[in-house]
């Protein structure tokens, strides 16, 4: 899990993160903490994550409100996706 | 003694052939294509041909301006490209246009204000024929942004399209119309919110570490937040300055990165959109070629004419801001 976070972070650093948030991102960090987050950084995050983990993580779980720590979850257990998608619908 | 005035003769532009539409754009998630046109009103693109540049385009646009203006090219005084996409980091690209566009006697430089590029550009070339300096000058604003941006990032790949507009300006009498007045801002403590970082003196291609740095990046909600409080600040200004009446004003050619903002300014202005020329759900954002390529076609399809008061204003990197007043 450790290892994710780190790879996670690290290609974030490239893609997205600004010096300072370096400062503030932690597992329990929201994604709309992080600056400049929008629908289109979602995107970006979404293909950042399929290309170095080989997982397709569906937008609505890179929702707003979505924690470091949940998308770690998914990465490390990607059988999980479905069944967090199937709460995603049932709220929808 | 009458007053000098910069005369609009007339415009130009090229954007090429190649047509992308978002359905096309492959390389992103399948259900990211939808949020294209619903979070910019972009649907499609022009892209240059691989054997197309910068001053390529320039020429095109350069050539149909001074055509429709009944221009010969050895008459250019002067020309000046805006482009922040140029053919090289040196010589400016505007000295192969002149080359191949037979401009002689003309001497010729680029601009850098990104995609406020036209609006700098027809300030500057005011100021030359104002000044006594020149009598003919030809105004270009060309981008290639195909080539410097990541084709991978949804943040801004989507966005853009390349394409080139052209003015040419004329010295002429204070009742024939032409540029009457121009604002320009800019606030360098921003200057990293729109940047290719890689590529310069800060930071040379041979000591980047992140591949990335090479391309394009913006910080999109921080633009957006920046475009909707400062224009319509800069329109009010530029029209209180020249005693004009938002009423008086036919047409404004706002720089087209996203349809949003182009209704929030209008909103704030308390102007009907529909005096907003757009045509960014065909070209995308063409940055500093935006205005001038609007400003051609608002004048092709009749949008306005001869007499009309128009107000041409973009923003962009910089962070820059600028607006024309121009009568027709």
């Amino acid at each position: 899990m450790s290892d994710v976070w780190e790879r996670l972070k690290s290609v974030m650093m490239e893609e997205f993160l600004e010096p300072d948030d370096l400062m503030i991102v932690t597992e329990t960090t929201k994604l709309a903490e992080i600056s400049n987050w929008d629908s289109m950084a979602a995107v970006n995050l979404q293909i950042l994550i399929h290309e170095t983990f080989c997982v397709e993580l569906p937008l609505d779980l890179l929702r707003d409100e979505a924690t470091f720590s949940d998308l770690i979850g998914f990465i490390s257990f990607p059988e999980t996706i479905a069944d967090a998608m199937r709460k995603v619908n049932i709220r929808n | 003694m009458h007053e000098r005035i910069t005369r609009l003769v007339s415009t130009g532009s090229y954007l090429p052939e190649k047509r992308l539409a978002n359905d096309e754009l492959l390389q992103f998630p399948r259900e990211a294509i939808p949020l294209i046109g619903e979070k910019t009103g972009v649907y499609y693109r022009r892209l240059a041909a691989d054997d197309e540049c910068t001053s390529d385009l320039a020429l095109q646009a350069a050539k149909r301006c001074l055509q429709k203006g009944g221009v010969e090219p050895q008459d250019v005084d002067g020309i000046i490209l805006a482009t922040s996409s140029p053919d090289r980091l040196q010589p400016a690209t505007a000295t192969r246009l002149q080359h191949l566009l037979g401009a002689r006697r003309a001497f010729a430089f680029d601009i850098n204000s990104v995609c406020s590029g036209s609006t700098f550009g027809i300030a500057l070339v005011d100021g030359l024929v104002r000044s006594g300096q020149c009598k003919n000058v030809l105004m270009v604003a060309s981008e290639v942004y195909s080539r410097i941006l990541n084709p991978k990032d949804y943040a801004t790949f989507p966005f853009f399209g390349d394409g080139a507009g052209a003015a040419f300006f004329q010295v002429g009498l204070a009742r024939e119309g032409g540029v009457l007045c121009s604002r320009l801002e800019t606030d360098g403590s921003k200057s990293d919110m729109i940047c290719v970082p890689a590529g310069g003196t800060r930071l040379p291609f041979g000591k980047m570490t992140n591949p990335r740095a090479a391309f394009f990046r913006m910080r999109g909600p921080d633009v957006f937040s920046f475009a909707v409080e400062k224009i319509p600040e800069l329109v009010r200004q530029l029209l209180q300055e020249a005693n004009v009446s938002m009423t008086d004003i036919r047409c404004i050619i706002c720089h087209q990165a996203n349809v949003h903002i182009i209704h929030k300014i209008a909103a704030s202005l308390d102007v009907p959109v529909e005096r907003f020329f757009m045509n960014l759900a065909e070209y995308g954002n063409t940055a500093g070629a935006s205005v001038l390529i609007a400003l051609d076609e608002a004048l092709t399809q009749g949008n306005i004419r001869r007499g009309d008061l128009v107000v041409t204003v973009a923003f962009g990197g910089g962070l820059s801001w600028g607006a024309n007043l121009i009568r027709i």
